[in-house]
Protein backbone atom coordinates (compact mmCIF):
# COMPACT_ATOMS: atom_id res chain seq x y z
CA UNK A 1 0.00 0.00 0.00
CA UNK A 2 0.98 2.93 -1.14
CA UNK A 3 1.50 5.89 2.04
CA UNK A 4 -1.18 8.85 1.86
CA UNK A 5 -3.59 10.34 3.79
CA UNK A 6 -6.63 8.98 4.57
CA UNK A 7 -9.57 10.86 2.94
CA UNK A 8 -12.47 7.78 3.52
CA UNK A 9 -13.48 4.83 4.77
CA UNK A 10 -12.10 2.27 2.53
CA UNK A 11 -8.44 4.35 3.19
CA UNK A 12 -8.98 3.76 6.59
CA UNK A 13 -9.76 0.17 6.21
CA UNK A 14 -6.97 -0.62 3.90
CA UNK A 15 -4.51 1.50 6.45
CA UNK A 16 -5.56 -0.64 8.96
CA UNK A 17 -4.39 -3.62 7.08
CA UNK A 18 -1.42 -2.50 6.16
CA UNK A 19 -0.91 -2.16 9.90
CA UNK A 20 -2.08 -5.34 10.69
CA UNK A 21 0.62 -6.95 8.47
CA UNK A 22 3.32 -4.54 10.14
CA UNK A 23 2.54 -5.69 13.67
CA UNK A 24 4.78 -7.99 14.73
CA UNK A 25 7.42 -6.54 12.08
CA UNK A 26 10.87 -5.40 14.19
CA UNK A 27 12.73 -4.55 10.66
CA UNK A 28 13.86 -0.36 10.95
CA UNK A 29 11.84 -0.07 7.62
CA UNK A 30 8.76 -1.30 9.01
CA UNK A 31 9.18 0.06 12.22
CA UNK A 32 9.04 3.35 10.22
CA UNK A 33 5.88 2.44 7.97
CA UNK A 34 4.18 1.28 11.17
CA UNK A 35 5.01 4.68 12.85
CA UNK A 36 3.81 6.96 9.58
CA UNK A 37 0.88 4.61 9.37
CA UNK A 38 0.06 5.17 13.00
CA UNK A 39 -0.04 8.83 13.05
CA UNK A 40 -2.60 9.10 9.51
CA UNK A 41 -4.97 6.34 11.20
CA UNK A 42 -4.98 8.48 14.10
CA UNK A 43 -5.48 11.47 12.90
CA UNK A 44 -8.19 9.95 10.83
CA UNK A 45 -9.76 8.66 14.04
CA UNK A 46 -9.44 11.07 16.36
CA UNK A 47 -12.28 13.37 15.14
CA UNK A 48 -14.29 10.76 14.75
CA UNK A 49 -14.26 8.04 17.61
CA UNK A 50 -15.01 10.34 20.94
CA UNK A 51 -15.18 8.55 23.90
CA UNK A 52 -17.62 9.29 26.79
CA UNK A 53 -16.01 10.61 29.83
CA UNK A 54 -16.18 7.73 32.27
CA UNK A 55 -15.88 8.44 36.09
CA UNK A 56 -13.59 7.49 38.11
CA UNK A 57 -15.30 4.77 40.04
CA UNK A 58 -15.54 2.93 36.70
CA UNK A 59 -11.98 3.84 35.87
CA UNK A 60 -11.40 2.34 38.91
CA UNK A 61 -13.19 -0.78 39.13
CA UNK A 62 -12.31 -1.67 36.17
CA UNK A 63 -8.20 -1.38 36.60
CA UNK A 64 -9.01 -3.29 40.06
CA UNK A 65 -10.91 -6.22 38.17
CA UNK A 66 -7.42 -6.04 35.71
CA UNK A 67 -5.11 -6.74 38.82
CA UNK A 68 -7.33 -8.98 40.42
CA UNK A 69 -7.33 -6.47 43.40
CA UNK A 70 -10.00 -5.93 46.23
CA UNK A 71 -11.57 -2.97 47.67
CA UNK A 72 -9.16 -3.42 50.52
CA UNK A 73 -6.31 -3.85 48.78
CA UNK A 74 -6.73 0.33 47.89
CA UNK A 75 -7.51 1.46 51.27
CA UNK A 76 -3.69 2.41 51.49
CA UNK A 77 -4.46 4.40 48.49
CA UNK A 78 -7.95 5.74 49.95
CA UNK A 79 -7.64 6.24 53.56
CA UNK A 80 -10.11 3.35 54.84
CA UNK A 81 -12.72 1.76 54.36
CA UNK A 82 -15.56 3.67 54.29
CA UNK A 83 -13.99 6.06 51.51
CA UNK A 84 -13.16 3.39 49.57
CA UNK A 85 -16.72 2.63 49.45
CA UNK A 86 -18.02 5.79 48.67
CA UNK A 87 -15.90 6.12 45.75
CA UNK A 88 -16.40 2.87 44.62
CA UNK A 89 -20.14 4.06 44.93
CA UNK A 90 -19.59 6.93 42.93
CA UNK A 91 -20.84 8.85 46.01
CA UNK A 92 -17.72 10.86 46.79
CA UNK A 93 -15.04 12.17 43.95
CA UNK A 94 -11.28 11.19 44.65
CA UNK A 95 -9.10 14.13 45.79
CA UNK A 96 -6.04 14.88 44.72
CA UNK A 97 -3.87 12.92 46.94
CA UNK A 98 -6.06 10.03 46.11
CA UNK A 99 -6.08 10.45 42.21
CA UNK A 100 -2.09 11.43 42.67
CA UNK A 101 -1.77 8.02 44.57
CA UNK A 102 -4.18 5.88 42.70
CA UNK A 103 -2.06 6.98 39.05
CA UNK A 104 1.11 6.62 40.77
CA UNK A 105 0.60 2.89 41.99
CA UNK A 106 -2.06 1.64 40.07
CA UNK A 107 -1.20 3.70 36.70
CA UNK A 108 -5.03 4.90 36.51
CA UNK A 109 -5.28 7.40 33.63
CA UNK A 110 -5.43 11.29 35.36
CA UNK A 111 -8.06 11.87 33.44
CA UNK A 112 -10.12 9.10 34.26
CA UNK A 113 -9.87 9.75 37.86
CA UNK A 114 -10.54 13.33 37.17
CA UNK A 115 -14.12 12.34 35.75
CA UNK A 116 -16.62 14.81 34.74
CA UNK A 117 -17.25 17.73 37.22
CA UNK A 118 -19.24 17.48 39.88
CA UNK A 119 -20.17 19.29 43.13
CA UNK A 120 -19.53 18.27 46.23
CA UNK A 121 -20.19 19.58 49.75
CA UNK A 122 -17.86 20.89 51.53
CA UNK A 123 -16.45 18.87 53.84
CA UNK A 124 -16.03 19.43 57.89
CA UNK A 125 -12.71 20.76 59.53
CA UNK A 126 -10.41 18.32 59.96
CA UNK A 127 -9.16 18.29 63.95
CA UNK A 128 -6.05 15.85 62.94
CA UNK A 129 -3.75 18.66 63.19
CA UNK A 130 -5.50 19.66 66.30
CA UNK A 131 -4.58 16.63 67.98
CA UNK A 132 -1.37 16.60 66.78
CA UNK A 133 -0.21 19.78 68.19
CA UNK A 134 -1.57 18.09 71.47
CA UNK A 135 0.48 15.31 70.97
CA UNK A 136 3.59 17.51 70.41
CA UNK A 137 2.89 19.10 73.23
CA UNK A 138 2.48 16.03 75.29
CA UNK A 139 5.54 15.14 74.25
CA UNK A 140 7.58 17.84 75.66
CA UNK A 141 8.91 19.00 71.89
CA UNK A 142 6.64 22.05 71.19
CA UNK A 143 7.60 24.24 74.45
CA UNK A 144 5.16 25.08 77.01
CA UNK A 145 2.66 27.81 75.15
CA UNK A 146 4.40 27.94 71.79
CA UNK A 147 1.56 28.28 69.38
CA UNK A 148 1.84 25.54 66.23
CA UNK A 149 3.35 28.46 63.59
CA UNK A 150 5.82 29.74 65.78
CA UNK A 151 6.75 26.39 66.43
CA UNK A 152 7.10 25.67 62.70
CA UNK A 153 8.72 28.75 62.30
CA UNK A 154 11.89 27.66 64.80
CA UNK A 155 11.98 24.06 63.01
CA UNK A 156 12.43 26.06 59.78
CA UNK A 157 15.04 27.85 60.72
CA UNK A 158 16.82 24.82 62.16
CA UNK A 159 16.47 23.31 58.46
CA UNK A 160 15.12 25.04 55.09
CA UNK A 161 14.21 21.31 54.12
CA UNK A 162 10.68 21.78 55.99
CA UNK A 163 9.24 24.64 53.67
CA UNK A 164 10.03 21.69 50.93
CA UNK A 165 7.55 19.42 52.44
CA UNK A 166 4.41 21.30 51.39
CA UNK A 167 5.82 20.22 47.87
CA UNK A 168 6.68 17.13 48.06
CA UNK A 169 5.29 13.75 48.35
CA UNK A 170 7.31 10.77 48.62
CA UNK A 171 5.81 7.19 46.88
CA UNK A 172 5.25 5.68 50.43
CA UNK A 173 3.26 8.06 52.14
CA UNK A 174 0.10 6.96 52.78
CA UNK A 175 -3.15 8.95 50.92
CA UNK A 176 -5.27 9.76 53.92
CA UNK A 177 -2.35 11.60 55.67
CA UNK A 178 -3.26 14.61 57.22
CA UNK A 179 -0.03 16.86 55.68
CA UNK A 180 -0.34 19.75 58.96
CA UNK A 181 0.62 16.41 61.00
CA UNK A 182 3.11 15.70 59.22
CA UNK A 183 4.57 18.42 58.63
CA UNK A 184 3.93 19.03 62.53
CA UNK A 185 5.90 15.47 62.78
CA UNK A 186 9.04 16.83 60.57
CA UNK A 187 9.78 19.73 62.47
CA UNK A 188 9.58 17.83 66.15
CA UNK A 189 11.94 15.54 64.16
CA UNK A 190 14.57 18.35 63.20
CA UNK A 191 13.98 19.99 66.76
CA UNK A 192 15.13 16.90 68.23
CA UNK A 193 17.76 16.32 65.24
CA UNK A 194 19.84 19.70 66.46
CA UNK A 195 19.73 18.68 69.85
CA UNK A 196 22.20 15.99 68.76
CA UNK A 197 25.79 15.95 68.69
CA UNK A 198 27.93 14.01 66.25
CA UNK A 199 31.28 12.92 67.46
CA UNK A 200 34.18 15.13 65.72
CA UNK A 201 36.79 13.53 63.49
CA UNK A 202 36.57 10.64 60.49
CA UNK A 203 33.27 9.90 59.71
CA UNK A 204 32.29 6.16 58.71
CA UNK A 205 31.76 5.16 55.30
CA UNK A 206 28.55 4.59 54.92
CA UNK A 207 28.48 1.32 53.09
CA UNK A 208 26.92 -1.89 52.86
CA UNK A 209 29.71 -3.60 54.78
CA UNK A 210 28.63 -0.81 57.65
CA UNK A 211 24.36 -1.71 57.18
CA UNK A 212 25.61 -5.26 58.29
CA UNK A 213 27.37 -3.86 61.40
CA UNK A 214 24.51 -2.28 62.40
CA UNK A 215 22.02 -4.75 61.59
CA UNK A 216 24.13 -7.41 63.33
CA UNK A 217 23.33 -5.16 66.85
CA UNK A 218 20.10 -6.80 66.64
CA UNK A 219 21.66 -9.81 68.42
CA UNK A 220 22.61 -7.26 71.20
CA UNK A 221 20.11 -6.91 74.08
CA UNK A 222 20.31 -3.57 73.97
CA UNK A 223 20.82 -3.30 70.25
CA UNK A 224 18.00 -0.62 69.65
CA UNK A 225 19.86 2.06 71.70
CA UNK A 226 23.23 0.56 70.15
CA UNK A 227 22.16 1.73 67.04
CA UNK A 228 22.17 5.53 67.70
CA UNK A 229 25.85 5.65 68.66
CA UNK A 230 26.78 3.83 65.59
CA UNK A 231 24.49 5.76 63.00
CA UNK A 232 26.78 8.46 64.49
CA UNK A 233 29.98 7.09 63.87
CA UNK A 234 29.30 7.45 60.48
CA UNK A 235 27.63 11.12 60.73
CA UNK A 236 23.78 10.27 60.81
CA UNK A 237 21.56 11.65 63.53
CA UNK A 238 19.02 8.86 64.74
CA UNK A 239 15.95 10.44 65.88
CA UNK A 240 12.69 8.89 67.38
CA UNK A 241 9.76 10.92 67.99
CA UNK A 242 6.00 8.83 68.14
CA UNK A 243 3.82 9.33 65.18
CA UNK A 244 1.18 12.19 65.42
CA UNK A 245 -2.31 11.48 64.76
CA UNK A 246 -2.87 11.75 61.22
CA UNK A 247 0.71 10.93 59.82
CA UNK A 248 0.61 7.14 59.21
CA UNK A 249 4.79 6.74 59.21
CA UNK A 250 6.55 4.59 60.28
CA UNK A 251 10.06 6.41 59.24
CA UNK A 252 11.96 8.92 57.63
CA UNK A 253 15.13 10.60 56.37
CA UNK A 254 15.34 14.45 56.57
CA UNK A 255 18.64 16.72 55.89
CA UNK A 256 19.63 18.82 59.20
CA UNK A 257 20.31 22.44 58.51
CA UNK A 258 24.52 21.59 58.25
CA UNK A 259 23.31 19.06 55.62
CA UNK A 260 23.93 15.65 58.42
CA UNK A 261 21.58 12.79 57.74
CA UNK A 262 18.60 11.87 60.35
CA UNK A 263 16.82 8.67 60.10
CA UNK A 264 13.79 9.61 62.13
CA UNK A 265 11.68 6.58 63.66
CA UNK A 266 8.39 6.55 64.88
CA UNK A 267 8.22 3.43 66.07
CA UNK A 268 4.55 3.20 65.62
CA UNK A 269 4.81 -1.23 65.64
CA UNK A 270 6.99 -1.12 68.41
CA UNK A 271 8.42 -4.55 67.28
CA UNK A 272 12.04 -5.44 66.45
CA UNK A 273 11.42 -6.83 63.16
CA UNK A 274 9.48 -3.59 61.93
CA UNK A 275 12.36 -1.27 63.80
CA UNK A 276 15.18 -2.61 62.52
CA UNK A 277 13.63 -3.08 58.89
CA UNK A 278 12.58 0.57 58.95
CA UNK A 279 15.98 1.85 60.30
CA UNK A 280 18.24 -0.14 57.70
CA UNK A 281 15.21 1.42 55.39
CA UNK A 282 15.99 4.82 56.08
CA UNK A 283 19.69 4.54 56.46
CA UNK A 284 19.88 3.56 52.74
CA UNK A 285 17.49 6.61 51.77
CA UNK A 286 20.34 8.98 54.02
CA UNK A 287 23.24 6.87 52.18
CA UNK A 288 21.75 6.45 48.84
CA UNK A 289 19.01 9.28 48.02
CA UNK A 290 19.31 12.39 50.22
CA UNK A 291 21.04 15.00 48.37
CA UNK A 292 20.59 18.49 47.19
CA UNK A 293 17.19 17.71 45.12
CA UNK A 294 15.77 15.50 47.94
CA UNK A 295 15.78 16.69 51.32
CA UNK A 296 12.86 14.65 52.95
CA UNK A 297 11.74 11.33 52.27
CA UNK A 298 8.85 9.92 54.15
CA UNK A 299 7.94 6.26 54.54
CA UNK A 300 4.78 4.32 55.54
CA UNK A 301 5.99 0.61 54.88
CA UNK A 302 2.60 -0.35 55.33
CA UNK A 303 2.34 1.26 51.40
CA UNK A 304 4.16 -1.20 49.05
CA UNK A 305 6.13 0.31 46.23
CA UNK A 306 8.50 -1.08 43.79
CA UNK A 307 9.50 2.69 42.32
CA UNK A 308 12.88 3.26 41.72
CA UNK A 309 14.45 4.69 45.35
CA UNK A 310 12.05 2.86 47.55
CA UNK A 311 13.01 -0.72 45.69
CA UNK A 312 16.54 0.47 46.37
CA UNK A 313 16.23 1.43 49.88
CA UNK A 314 14.20 -2.20 50.70
CA UNK A 315 16.92 -4.05 49.27
CA UNK A 316 19.69 -2.58 50.97
CA UNK A 317 17.96 -3.20 53.45
CA UNK A 318 17.05 -6.74 53.40
CA UNK A 319 20.57 -7.60 52.66
CA UNK A 320 22.07 -5.56 55.02
CA UNK A 321 19.69 -7.32 57.96
CA UNK A 322 19.74 -10.88 55.99
CA UNK A 323 22.33 -11.69 53.20
CA UNK A 324 20.89 -13.16 50.55
CA UNK A 325 22.91 -16.61 50.42
CA UNK A 326 21.90 -17.43 54.13
CA UNK A 327 18.11 -15.78 53.13
CA UNK A 328 17.95 -18.92 50.91
CA UNK A 329 17.92 -20.88 54.05
CA UNK A 330 14.63 -19.66 55.14
CA UNK A 331 13.18 -19.24 52.20
CA UNK A 332 11.20 -22.36 52.57
CA UNK A 333 7.05 -21.84 52.99
CA UNK A 334 7.32 -24.26 55.55
CA UNK A 335 9.81 -23.08 57.84
CA UNK A 336 10.34 -24.40 61.15
CA UNK A 337 11.60 -22.58 64.41
CA UNK A 338 14.51 -24.60 64.54
CA UNK A 339 15.77 -23.47 61.08
CA UNK A 340 14.57 -19.95 61.55
CA UNK A 341 16.72 -19.66 64.76
CA UNK A 342 19.66 -21.39 62.97
CA UNK A 343 19.12 -18.73 59.93
CA UNK A 344 19.44 -15.78 62.74
CA UNK A 345 22.19 -16.73 63.94
CA UNK A 346 24.27 -17.32 61.11
CA UNK A 347 23.20 -13.89 59.50
CA UNK A 348 24.27 -12.56 63.37
CA UNK A 349 20.74 -10.89 63.71
CA UNK A 350 17.44 -11.24 66.32
CA UNK A 351 15.40 -14.27 65.10
CA UNK A 352 12.87 -11.05 64.97
CA UNK A 353 14.48 -10.08 61.91
CA UNK A 354 14.42 -13.41 60.10
CA UNK A 355 10.42 -13.70 61.55
CA UNK A 356 9.43 -10.55 60.08
CA UNK A 357 10.96 -11.10 56.51
CA UNK A 358 9.78 -14.52 56.25
CA UNK A 359 6.04 -13.74 57.24
CA UNK A 360 6.16 -10.58 54.52
CA UNK A 361 7.64 -12.58 51.90
CA UNK A 362 4.96 -15.40 52.66
CA UNK A 363 1.87 -13.26 53.20
CA UNK A 364 1.43 -15.16 56.34
CA UNK A 365 0.93 -12.97 59.21
CA UNK A 366 0.45 -15.63 61.71
CA UNK A 367 3.06 -17.85 61.83
CA UNK A 368 6.07 -16.52 64.15
CA UNK A 369 4.31 -13.67 66.00
CA UNK A 370 5.92 -14.60 69.05
CA UNK A 371 9.09 -14.19 67.35
CA UNK A 372 8.54 -10.63 66.36
CA UNK A 373 9.99 -8.79 69.57
CA UNK A 374 6.36 -7.37 70.18
CA UNK A 375 6.78 -3.92 72.63
CA UNK A 376 10.51 -4.24 73.07
CA UNK A 377 11.94 -1.13 71.35
CA UNK A 378 10.13 1.59 72.98
CA UNK A 379 11.40 0.96 76.35
CA UNK A 380 14.97 1.88 74.67
CA UNK A 381 13.84 5.38 73.84
CA UNK A 382 11.77 6.57 76.80
CA UNK A 383 12.95 9.90 76.17
CA UNK B 1 1.17 3.10 23.62
CA UNK B 2 0.19 5.13 20.21
CA UNK B 3 -3.64 3.70 19.52
CA UNK B 4 -5.14 2.78 16.27
CA UNK B 5 -8.03 0.69 15.64
CA UNK B 6 -9.89 2.24 18.51
CA UNK B 7 -13.60 1.95 16.04
CA UNK B 8 -14.11 -1.04 17.73
CA UNK B 9 -13.51 0.12 20.73
CA UNK B 10 -15.67 2.96 20.59
CA UNK B 11 -18.44 0.48 18.99
CA UNK B 12 -18.49 -1.20 21.85
CA UNK B 13 -18.76 1.38 24.30
CA UNK B 14 -21.36 3.07 22.45
CA UNK B 15 -23.29 -0.26 21.66
CA UNK B 16 -22.96 -1.85 24.98
CA UNK B 17 -24.48 -1.34 28.53
CA UNK B 18 -23.03 0.62 31.40
CA UNK B 19 -20.47 -2.24 32.56
CA UNK B 20 -19.18 -3.26 29.11
CA UNK B 21 -19.36 0.33 27.75
CA UNK B 22 -17.08 1.91 30.68
CA UNK B 23 -14.72 -1.40 30.72
CA UNK B 24 -14.25 -0.43 27.16
CA UNK B 25 -13.76 3.31 27.57
CA UNK B 26 -11.41 2.54 30.51
CA UNK B 27 -9.49 0.10 28.28
CA UNK B 28 -9.04 2.94 25.51
CA UNK B 29 -7.86 5.32 28.03
CA UNK B 30 -5.24 2.94 30.04
CA UNK B 31 -3.75 1.84 26.59
CA UNK B 32 -3.25 5.37 25.58
CA UNK B 33 -1.15 6.32 28.84
CA UNK B 34 0.46 2.77 29.32
CA UNK B 35 4.16 1.99 27.90
CA UNK B 36 5.10 -1.30 27.17
CA UNK B 37 8.55 -2.13 26.16
CA UNK B 38 7.77 -6.06 25.95
CA UNK B 39 5.25 -8.34 26.90
CA UNK B 40 6.26 -8.70 30.78
CA UNK B 41 5.79 -5.17 31.05
CA UNK B 42 2.29 -5.48 29.56
CA UNK B 43 1.75 -8.63 31.89
CA UNK B 44 2.15 -6.42 34.64
CA UNK B 45 -0.63 -4.20 33.87
CA UNK B 46 -2.68 -7.19 32.89
CA UNK B 47 -1.88 -9.69 34.54
CA UNK B 48 -5.91 -11.64 33.70
CA UNK B 49 -4.90 -11.47 29.77
CA UNK B 50 -3.63 -14.38 27.22
CA UNK B 51 -0.61 -13.26 25.57
CA UNK B 52 0.40 -14.44 22.15
CA UNK B 53 3.32 -13.41 20.22
CA UNK B 54 2.96 -9.74 19.83
CA UNK B 55 -1.31 -10.42 20.62
CA UNK B 56 -2.77 -9.73 23.74
CA UNK B 57 -6.35 -10.66 24.66
CA UNK B 58 -8.05 -8.41 27.58
CA UNK B 59 -11.30 -9.63 29.11
CA UNK B 60 -13.87 -7.42 29.41
CA UNK B 61 -17.08 -7.87 31.63
CA UNK B 62 -19.94 -10.48 30.18
CA UNK B 63 -17.70 -12.09 28.41
CA UNK B 64 -16.25 -9.66 26.11
CA UNK B 65 -12.99 -9.32 25.01
CA UNK B 66 -10.70 -6.89 23.15
CA UNK B 67 -7.42 -8.27 21.06
CA UNK B 68 -4.66 -5.66 21.07
CA UNK B 69 -1.62 -6.24 18.56
CA UNK B 70 1.40 -4.49 20.54
CA UNK B 71 4.66 -3.72 18.27
CA UNK B 72 6.49 -2.81 21.43
CA UNK B 73 9.58 -1.09 19.18
CA UNK B 74 7.36 0.91 17.47
CA UNK B 75 4.99 1.86 21.02
CA UNK B 76 2.22 1.23 18.87
CA UNK B 77 -1.02 -1.12 19.81
CA UNK B 78 -3.98 -1.78 17.40
CA UNK B 79 -7.40 -2.93 18.58
CA UNK B 80 -7.83 -5.89 16.23
CA UNK B 81 -11.44 -6.78 17.74
CA UNK B 82 -13.93 -5.94 20.52
CA UNK B 83 -16.74 -7.23 21.60
CA UNK B 84 -18.12 -10.80 22.37
CA UNK B 85 -15.83 -13.13 22.96
CA UNK B 86 -18.27 -15.99 21.07
CA UNK B 87 -18.12 -13.55 18.15
CA UNK B 88 -14.66 -12.70 17.93
CA UNK B 89 -13.53 -15.96 15.37
CA UNK B 90 -11.04 -16.18 17.80
CA UNK B 91 -8.18 -14.41 16.46
CA UNK B 92 -5.86 -15.25 18.91
CA UNK B 93 -5.77 -18.87 18.18
CA UNK B 94 -5.76 -17.63 14.11
CA UNK B 95 -2.79 -16.12 14.77
CA UNK B 96 -1.42 -18.13 16.99
CA UNK B 97 -1.12 -20.70 14.05
CA UNK B 98 -0.11 -18.06 11.71
CA UNK B 99 2.69 -17.11 14.18
CA UNK B 100 3.56 -20.99 14.02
Amino acid sequence: MKLKPIRSEQDHELALRAAEALMAKTDQASIDRLEVLQALIERWERDRFKFEATSPAAAIKFRMDQKNLQPRDIIPFLGSKSRVSEILAGQRQPTVDQIRALNRHLGIPLAALVGETRHEAPRKASTASKAAVEKLRTLGVMKPGEQIDAFLERAQGIAPALAMLRKSRTERTNAKTDMGALEAWCAGVLVKAEQRRLPSGKQRKRDAAFARSVAQLSATPNGPALAEEKLAEAGVVLVVLEHLPGTYLDGAAICRGDGAPVVALTLRHDRLDNYWFTLLHELAHATLHLGANTSIILDDLDVNSSVGAEAEADKFARDALIPPKVWKKAANPDLATETLLEVAEEAGVHPAVVAGRWRWEHGDYRRFSRLLGRGEVKQFFGR
Amino acid sequence: MRLMGIGKLHALATSANGAVASAATSLGAELVTFEWNCADEAAADYPNARFAGHLIEIGLPEDNCAVVAVNYRAGVALIEFAGSCADRGNPLNHKKRKLA
